[in-house]
């Protein structure tokens, strides 16, 4: 038997966690990109397990990719609601509304908002933009639809899951959270979308603001989120 | 990796006398089930002693073959290494196991491993014979008299669980800046604590008064409150056997070593406890939450204030 190096160990326990992987999402014929361990920097990691870069579809019909185009370089806040939705998504989209209100210009310059459809078969790009327009959702929020698996893959790398398949494939169970992160430091919260929305601001605020508050001898630390442009 | 004060693999050289200890768990998620472990001969049973639950003494010492301990729960016990060593024999070492499999988080399942089975927490190198002065608690030395349970002023029911993919306490979510309700200081309260599911555990953190339990039972929940359905996940009802101290004559359910004043209260599947407080010298606004780390940080938990003279008589806040 060839001798066990670290090496060996940790290639092993890599095949084994996309052994698991493939089966918790084989039922969804999903698969999920192949990742080791070795040389990737733990901020890449982070991206390759839960930012995958698919391609979704604004509700204005413009392709983006949702690593390179949304979540590189920003500050975001996503979403995911469904257009048919009866109670949780309108409440919790309403009190993203008030948050905008709340969070002013930030918007769209230093914060981004993302909705993502949890029916991409029947939310099309003009469902989407209907919605947004019934709600109020101001400059700086997008809605995205996209091909089922890609947001299938999307919302389990978000964390939107259940380990019980049967609530995992209620749509309600994942249209209350809201993700909230910050891709510069990655640094990536959650907080309830059906708590009151000054306390919804507060966290994003907080999760924006708090690490530029102080200084580090005397020389205040420059915000990488904050395009100047 | 199990770490004890931050150690990888520790060991502690003990002479052969009585020690006290003050286990904390400190993990973020794990329940434990902790015995005393021969590693050379993993059936040997070694007894020892608890005497304090949440830093509160018990009335009377209670031996023990083991104790289960949720997140931010304390355990004081007494091993007596000299009466371990002539239950080992020619052995030197025995070890704090482990013996509660937990495989995720929502919490432990209903399988106790065998002796040797579970995860090795800490070492005991027992050394040479010394003098003891210590009580022998086989002596049942009465420590402490429990305050007496008197007619709560009101109870309130608090049913932990899920909602749309998010923690909430009766079907409502954290707003640190909100007290849910108010209790009247210097008067007696009982409270519902409910877990209506059969997949997670919590261990329940109240802040200010310590409480005791009155009961634990069954409430026949075995459903994922959501959709009604039985859970797949179902963990079954497991709870905690008493680890050989046995379970209360007195307060159904409740395992002898859980008698005592405490802070923190393991919320077992399906399970209803009934708790008591006598809400005394304080005043002000406290939390009550979850001390599942991750639960926690997902703000499972709610905010009460204490008040002389005010009336809320709220019995689902």
């Amino acid at each position: 038997m060839a001798t066990m190096t670290r090496r060996n160990v940790l290639a092993a326990a890599g095949v084994t966690t996309v052994a698991g992987t493939t089966a918790l999402l084989g039922d969804d014929k999903v698969t999920k990109q192949r990742y080791l361990f070795q040389n990737i920097p733990p901020r890449e990691l982070i991206r390759q397990r839960h930012l995958p870069n698919v391609e979704l579809v604004t509700m204005d019909g413009q392709k983006v990719h949702f690593y390179d185009d949304l979540v590189k370089d920003k500050r975001v806040v996503i979403q995911f609601m469904y257009t048919r939705c009866k109670d949780v998504c309108p409440m919790v989209t309403h009190h993203l509304v008030e948050v905008q209100r709340i969070l002013h210009d930030r918007v769209g310059h230093d914060i981004f908002f993302y909705s993502i459809s949890l029916s991409p078969e029947e939310d099309r790009p003009e469902d989407l933009k209907r919605f947004a327009e019934e709600h109020g959702a101001g400059p700086g929020w997008l809605f995205l639809t996209g091909e089922p698996n890609d947001i299938l893959l999307l919302r389990k790398s978000l964390g939107f899951t259940y380990d019980d398949p049967v609530e995992d494939a209620d749509r309600n169970n994942h249209s209350g959270m809201l993700r909230i992160g910050d891709e510069p430091l990655m640094r990536w919260a959650t907080c309830q979308g059906g708590a009151n929305p000054k306390w919804i601001a507060s966290v994003i605020q907080n999760e924006a603001d708090a690490p530029f508050k102080g200084a580090v001898n005397g020389i205040r630390q420059a915000d990488p989120a904050v395009h100047k442009d | 990796m199990q770490l004890v004060n931050g150690v990888i693999q520790p060991f502690l050289s003990v002479n052969k006398r009585r020690y006290r200890f003050r286990v904390l768990n400190a993990g973020p998620s794990r329940f434990y089930e902790l015995f005393l472990t021969d590693p050379l001969s993993p059936g040997t049973v070694i007894p020892f002693w608890v005497i304090a639950n949440d830093g509160n003494l018990l009335p009377t010492p209670l031996q023990v073959t083991s104790f289960r301990v949720g997140v931010a729960e304390r355990y004081d016990i007494i091993i007596d290494f000299n009466q371990v060593k002539t239950l080992i024999g020619a052995h030197t070492t025995v070890r704090l196991e482990n013996r509660l499999e937990q495989t995720d988080g929502q919490g432990p399942t209903c399988n106790i491993f065998p002796g040797g089975q579970g995860i090795y927490c800490l070492e005991f190198r027992i050394g040479s014979a010394v003098a003891d002065g210590s009580v022998n608690p086989a002596t049942h030395p009465q420590f402490y008299q429990l305050p007496s349970v008197i007619t709560p002023r009101v109870t309130r029911n608090f049913v932990f669980d899920r909602s749309n993919g998010q923690w909430v306490i009766n079907d409502r979510f954290a707003a640190c800046t909100e007290m849910r309700f108010t209790v009247e200081q210097n008067t007696a309260e009982n409270w519902n604590i409910i877990n209506p599911r059969s997949d997670w555990q919590h261990p329940i953190h109240i802040h200010d008064e310590e409480h005791r339990i009155l009961s634990r039972s069954n409430n026949g929940g075995h459903h994922s409150s959501l959709s009604g359905a039985v859970s797949s996940f179902s963990r079954g009802d497991c709870p905690f056997d008493g680890g050989g101290a046995g379970i209360s004559t007195q307060f159904p359910g409740v395992p002898n070593v859980e008698v005592s004043r405490k802070d923190v209260t393991r919320l077992q599947q399906d399970e209803t406890n009934l708790l008591f407080f006598r809400f005394r010298d304080f005043a002000g606004d406290y939390p009550m939450h979850c001390h599942n780390v991750v639960h926690e940080d997902h703000a499972m938990m709610l905010a009460f204030e204490v008040q002389p003279g005010v009336i809320d008589d709220n019995p689902n806040p």
